[in-house]
């Protein structure tokens, strides 16, 4: 009888502690995943914002597939970090940047492509590419920088010196259950991105 | 008694390891979740401090541009990249300390960490500390400051350039045996042309295909961007905004000794005209100033050639008032409309409203009666004739300037028509002259030999300049030869090799034009100043035409984050 009794006890308490640590899981899971996406839209945010901030406002295009814009940031690090054209005082140019969004995998990569030395705006290249060109792009010369990401756009908020950005980050979360279909979770930023460079 | 008993059996129960075995998963799911948190927020607290030392270097510099807004200075900064800012963000913690870097230079300099930076900038860098000092960001501006008050090296309401090209130059330090092409190169300041104009609406200043070697100033409340118009193959340097206009003054024509003039003032005599008359009236102060008074106009005329002549309000005709010299044939109208003036070798018109006066070298005064009925004519129709005063003929009559024709020199005086068609014209040194009309023409040269100096050319009728090297200053030196024109007449400057003049002509447009020409001094007038095909170097030894204040504090160029 005292054995039964236990028996039953203990089964009840295994069954409790199993179904908290199967919930508890589950939570976690979500958690860890909502975690993850958020933590892919905000370094897009950040390396975006990094990056913007030696741009100009003038100076992109942008659309569903990526941006693209002049920066002033060298990838050569024996080269100052700061250059101003001597004359006029506006910032010298020094490469191409380009987001590319590819649809098919949601990931982000960040292209580069150097100009033939610091160039005032005035004597600025056309740009490296057009938006067109940016799913074209080859997958190994780009840095991933984000995954899980189906839209970067700018909502169209801005001024001179920032401009607001969406970031939206899916997923699905694998529930561990047959009789339950993955669950897609959703995340979505908006941020202001700070300029750099003014307008000449 | 026996009794049995029972050996105990120990205990086997699974209740204890059930237990050990929860507690022991329910501690790794615990470990987990914390370090999953751990890790968590950790990369959130940097990324809050990482956002934290921005903010705070952003709002540094921004203290630092408000107060330069305000007060068109960095606190007591030496410009050698010193800190001139540093505070703390009360809500973080977070701090901040902003260094400047100031180019009062007339050049680029060079800053630590390899950027150049134009003159007349200041290159502020601010860098921001979370108070943990885990992370740094700093952020940096490039600002142009406002001008300042500068020394105008062309002045003019409209400015037009075609083809053309404006720099600056110190003829103090040009080589003493320079004799290339051009201002020497040592003497060359960089973005010192300075040109303005005092208009703030339209676009006063059109750049076509030219080359501003330093600033231009719009009128005051004027906006840079809409005042100065220029094409893509146009460049210029800093555009700011007078904080108030330029005044060109009106030329003062001085009055020169001749050489039969004694100084002495006419003996005094009572005039009265030889013949009555109902409507004028003569009269003469005891210092030899005569007053006419027409039935409509008063003229007063004194020994020296000074006049001035006024007339009240006639119908919708504004009064009248002038003034002038009948030596100098300079005259100027003051008034709501205009007197009919005209000075002739021979004689001295003005014709007011409905009557006039006509002095003339004979001695005589014509003067149109009451019945006269053309309006703004002198002395015609039916007119009354007057004896003039005897000192009228000896004191101005007499002593009508000379024409000159090709002279070989110059010298202070008085001048009527001056044409220099052949030949060089020599300047003397340290004179001044009035001249009506000055001509030269291609062939004609006026020259100030090397050693001359402080000659100033006073010109009230017409200006005519032509021809490469019609002007040969030798001391190439603009302060040493200036021009007055005090006329209305369009003044072209073809220019040359060595056109170095000051030239003012407020009440003319000037031209400079030709292929080649190149003008080395300093320009003013209240008229429009066009340049076609030509070179004009701004000589700073001249300290320009005038002053002006560019109200512009500063602009920002740009904006970096670290």
């Amino acid at each position: 009888m005292e054995v039964l009794i236990v028996a039953v006890l203990l089964f009840s308490l295994l069954s409790l502690v199993t179904n908290f640590l199967v919930k508890g899981k589950r939570m976690t899971v979500k958690t860890e995943a909502l975690s993850s996406l958020q933590r892919e839209a905000t370094k897009l945010s950040r390396a975006l914002g990094r990056d913007l901030a030696r741009a100009c406002g003038d100076r992109y295009q942008w659309g569903t597939e990526g941006i693209i814009f002049l920066s002033t940031k060298s990838t050569d690090s024996a080269q100052p970090t700061l250059e101003f054209d001597s004359a006029t005082g506006m910032v010298l140019w020094k490469k191409w940047v380009a987001y590319s969004l590819d649809s098919e995998t949601q990931t982000v990569r960040r292209y580069t492509q150097d100009l033939a030395g610091p160039t005032p705006d005035q004597f600025a290249p056309p740009s490296a590419w057009d938006l067109a060109d940016l799913a074209g792009l080859p997958v190994n010369e780009g840095k991933t920088v984000a995954n899980n990401i189906l839209e970067f756009v700018p909502t169209g908020k801005a001024d001179s010196q920032s401009m607001e950005f969406r970031i939206v980050a899916v997923g699905r979360v694998p529930l561990g259950n047959m009789a339950e279909k993955d669950k897609e979770l959703r995340v979505e930023i908006k941020t202001m991105l700070r300029l750099g460079s003014v307008a000449p | 008694m026996k009794t049995s008993q029972k050996k105990r059996q120990p205990r086997k129960g699974i209740v204890l390891p059930a237990v050990f075995a929860v507690l022991l998963v329910l501690a790794f799911v615990v470990l987990g979740i914390t370090t999953m948190s751990t890790s968590s927020l950790r990369h959130t607290t940097f990324s809050i401090q990482d956002d934290q030392a921005l903010y705070a270097a952003d709002a540094g510099l921004t203290r630092a541009l408000a107060e330069y807004q305000a007060n068109s200075n960095f606190s007591d900064a030496s410009g050698s990249g010193q800190t001139v800012y540093s505070g703390k963000i009360a809500s973080t913690g977070a701090l901040y300390s902003v260094n400047l870097y100031s180019n009062d230079t007339s050049a680029p300099i060079t800053v630590p960490g390899g950027a150049e930076i134009p003159p007349n900038t200041a290159l502020l860098v601010s860098e921001g500390t979370t108070a943990s000092k885990r992370s740094k960001r700093r952020s940096a501006v490039l600002v142009q400051k406002g001008l300042g008050t500068v020394q105008v090296g062309s002045l003019a309401n409209a400015i037009k350039s075609e083809n053309s090209k404006f720099f600056a130059f110190d003829s103090r330090k040009e080589a003493a045996d320079y004799v290339g092409t051009g201002v020497d190169p040592n003497s060359l300041v960089s973005q010192q042309a300075v040109i303005a104009t005092n208009e703030a609406s339209g676009t006063p200043v059109e750049l076509t295909n030219s080359e501003v070697n330093g600033s231009i100033l719009v009128g005051p409340g004027g906006d840079p961007n809409a005042q100065v118009s220029k094409d893509s193959n146009s460049t210029t340097g800093q555009v700011g905004v007078l904080t108030e206009k330029i005044e060109i003054p009106d030329i003062d024509v001085p009055a020169l000794p001749a050489d039969d003039d004694s100084g002495d003032p006419p003996v005094p005599a009572t005039y009265k005209p030889t013949s009555a008359s109902d409507h004028i009236s003569f009269s003469q102060a005891s210092d030899g100033t005569m007053t006419i008074i027409n039935q409509c106009f008063k003229c007063i005329i004194q020994p020296n050639g000074d006049f001035e002549v006024s007339e009240d309000a006639y119908g919708s005709n504004g009064a009248k008032h002038a003034k002038g010299n009948l030596l100098t044939g300079q005259y100027t109208n003051l008034g709501g409309s205009n007197f009919d003036i005209a000075i002739e070798d021979d004689a001295f018109l003005i014709g007011g409203d409905w009557h006039g006066i006509k002095m003339a070298s004979d001695g005589t005064f014509a003067v149109d009666p009451p019945s006269n009925s053309s309006s703004s004519v002198w002395a015609s129709g039916n007119t009354q004739t007057f004896t003039a005063p005897a000192w009228v003929q000896a004191g101005i009559f007499d002593k009508i300037p000379p024409d000159e024709t090709n002279p070989t020199d110059l010298d202070s005086g008085y001048y009527g028509d001056v044409e220099i068609t052949s030949g060089i014209t020599e300047l003397v040194d340290s004179s001044t002259m009035v001249i009506r009309n000055l001509e030269i023409n291609s062939g004609g040269q006026l020259n100030l030999p090397k050693d001359g100096k402080d000659v100033t050319i006073y010109v009230t009728g017409s200006l005519k300049i032509n021809g490469l090297n019609a002007i040969l200053n030798e001391t190439r030196s603009a302060p040493n030869l200036k021009i007055y024109y005090t006329g209305k007449e369009p003044v072209e400057v073809s220019g040359g090799g060595s056109s170095f003049v000051t030239l003012f002509a407020p009440d003319a447009p000037i031209t400079l034009s030709g292929e080649g020409s190149t003008f080395y001094g300093a320009l003013a007038t209240r008229k429009a100043l066009t340049l076609k095909d030509a070179e004009f170097y701004y000589d700073v030894a001249t300290e320009g035409v005038g002053t002006g204040t560019d109200g512009t504090t500063m602009k920002i160029l740009a904006h970096q984050r670290l």
